[in-house]
């Protein structure tokens, strides 16, 4: 069973690769039942996001 | 010619960023700092300041405020310092010496490997409202300039440069995995940063 630690790295990995299908659904199943994880997920992205922005007034 | 009582000469003047000499040199060292993190040759990094200078300075009197002439700066920087790095590495190949990652963030997990109370993420809601806001951007920028070297160095290149993964790699001579675990870590830590000085007092906030 995938524990936050994993499941975050994978999250951030996500961000730079494809995850196979395995790690996808590991992914999925952890963060339905990990609401901490689930946010992780969406800030990661929105870091994503804020930095772009930040990088281009 | 202008006059030297004419309004509008003056207002430029007030608008041109360059004349305020306090200005220059604060976002010429901030400038110099980012760019030596990211090229690890000070050298390097001042020709590569010296040359966003120059390249900023057609328009420099356009700008509306300090704020859009430093984004701009830093934006010709941004594209110097990739350049460089991407002839770097197509013509010398860095030795891929794997060095240790910076050490793991402290209290993010238990020894199990789930959340520590502290460091379990809250929810932010819909966090896209802070990015109009300037005083979010200054908690932003001091939550950046707080990672620890390795760890902005490689999350800035990815970031803010935009390098691809494989460039970092040749680029700081590290591997796929230990890059993925610095931006990890480097993400770790931002997000606690921002969870803390901003996100956190917001919902604490009557």
């Amino acid at each position: 069973m995938m524990k936050c630690r994993e499941a975050t790295q994978k999250m951030s990995e996500e961000l730079e690769r494809p995850l196979t299908l395995g790690e996808q659904a590991s992914v999925l199943v952890h963060v339905a039942m990990c609401r901490p994880c689930r946010n992780f997920r969406r800030q990661a992205a929105f870091l994503r996001e804020s930095m772009r922005a930040y990088a281009r007034p | 010619m202008t006059e030297r009582g004419d309004p509008e000469a003056a207002s430029a003047s007030v608008a041109n960023p360059l004349h305020d000499p306090q200005f220059v040199e604060d976002l010429r060292r901030r400038m110099v700092r980012f760019a030596t993190l990211q090229l690890s040759d000070p050298s390097l990094a001042e020709d590569a300041v010296q040359e966003a200078f120059i390249g900023a300075l057609r328009g420099a009197g356009s700008f509306a405020g300090k704020a859009a002439y430093r984004s701009w700066v830093f934006g010709i920087l941004r594209h110097k310092i990739a350049d460089q790095l991407r002839a770097q590495t197509r013509y010398a190949a860095a030795p891929v010496e794997d060095a240790e990652p910076d050490p793991v963030p402290d209290g993010f997990f238990e020894r199990h490997g789930h959340w520590t109370r502290e460091a379990a993420p809250a929810d932010w809601g819909d966090p896209h409202a802070a990015l109009q806001d300037d005083q979010f951007w200054r908690v932003f920028e001091a939550c950046l300039d707080h990672l620890p070297g390795q760890q902005a160095r490689v999350f800035m290149m990815r970031e803010f440069v935009e390098l691809e993964s494989p460039e970092i790699c040749r680029a700081v001579g590290i591997s796929t995995s230990n890059l993925n675990v610095n931006l990890h870590r480097a993400r770790l830590r931002l997000r606690g940063c921002l969870e803390q000085h901003w996100f956190g007092e917001q919902e604490a906030a009557p």
